[in-house]
């Protein structure tokens, strides 16, 4: 998965915070929609990460290879 | 109380009078209910609120002969994306299910190709990819009915407990998997998850895939949503939610024909 990795959740939360202003979200005060992308946190790998969407590269820089661990696999 | 079928693909109606019955009307009783058909005769709101993404507007589409209103959807889309910001909880309890991040909600209408749909019916559809939406309120259930209609990677989930279609069913609850021998995520179908008490049943088309026993604690249920391994989203289509936080086992036919009835599914 080409993405963004971060130490600490305040990291991935300004992160996502700078692709939001990036991209004007919220649109209009009252909008459903306040991100762009959102964070997520890998248990068993002790990271968070930022899937990379086109266009976030602007803001974000270029995406890197990132492997998670799934919770459980059959 | 005489129902009037009006053939495959159609909601049904009450003949004399025209009133609409729903799915709910017939089992009621839904902690939460979604989807782009009407479900109950006294639900008045809208389906689902769009998002397109030219300008990010918004819009409220609501039903039309117990119908998605496909025609105000493609007027408010039209040559451009849409996507779903909330889906409308029909069951009368609130719980809309939202997602306000962008890049993961849901898609309903294509730029190219119009409305997204499902199926050999063509019915609407919410095209998924790393997508899902929250539940307002999270639903803690003891005994529980999930009804979905899918197609492609998918299932129900929340966080630790969840619901999985990746080529086989698995309920992973408390840490417990319960696999089923049996499965096909890549037509459209119709899924039903059911626990009453120690009792897990899990069905697909109405053919039972798994009963398995079953003594663990589900945990609340907060997002609809179907599993891509790494992370909780959607991978696939899908068109209706139903959860019970009671036991239906007696209503699996009669939910599942009432399903099929509209869907054209099997």
């Amino acid at each position: 998965m080409q993405g963004y990795k971060y130490d600490t959740e305040q990291e991935a939360i300004t992160a996502r915070q700078q692709a939001a202003d990036y991209k004007g979200y919220p649109i209009r005060p009252n909008d459903t929609t306040i991100y762009w992308v959102n964070y997520s946190y890998s248990e068993l790998d002790g990271f968070y990460y930022i899937r990379h969407v086109e266009g976030l590269e602007a803001v974000l820089g270029e995406p890197s290879d990132i492997t998670i661990t799934p919770h459980e696999e059959i | 109380m005489p129902f009037v079928g009006l053939g495959v693909g159609r909601q049904r109606f009450i003949d004399s009078g025209g009133g609409f019955i729903g799915l709910l009307d017939e089992y009621s009783g839904a902690a939460a209910a979604y989807s782009l058909r009407k479900l109950s005769s006294t639900y008045s709101g809208d389906a689902i609120e769009v998002r397109r993404s030219s300008d990010n507007a918004t819009q409220d589409i609501g039903f039309t002969s117990g119908e998605l209103d496909t025609t105000t959807l493609s007027t408010f889309c039209s040559g451009t994306d849409g996507f779903v910001t909330t889906w409308y909880d029909q069951s009368g309890n609130g719980n809309d299910a939202t997602q306000t991040t962008a890049a993961n909600q849901p898609k309903i209408y294509d730029s190219s190709s119009g409305v997204i749909t499902i199926g050999d019916s063509s019915k609407p559809s919410l095209e998924c990819s790393t997508s899902s939406l929250i539940l307002t309120t999270a639903i803690t259930p003891t005994n529980f009915c999930i009804i979905h209609t899918s197609e492609g990677q998918g299932f129900i989930a929340n966080i630790n407990s969840y619901i999985r279609i990746s080529n086989y069913y698995r309920y992973n609850i408390g840490g417990n998997n319960y696999i089923s021998n049996d499965g096909n995520a890549t037509n459209q179908s119709i899924y039903i998850g059911n626990r009453n008490g120690t009792t897990l049943n899990f069905r697909r088309n109405g053919n039972d895939m798994l009963s398995s026993p079953f003594t663990s604690v589900a945990s609340a249920l907060n997002i609809i949503s179907i599993f891509n391994v790494s992370s909780i989203y959607f991978e696939g289509k899908s068109s209706e939610f139903i959860i019970y936080d009671s036991d239906q086992s007696s209503n699996f036919s009669g939910i599942e024909s009432n399903i099929n009835d509209f869907y054209s599914i099997y």
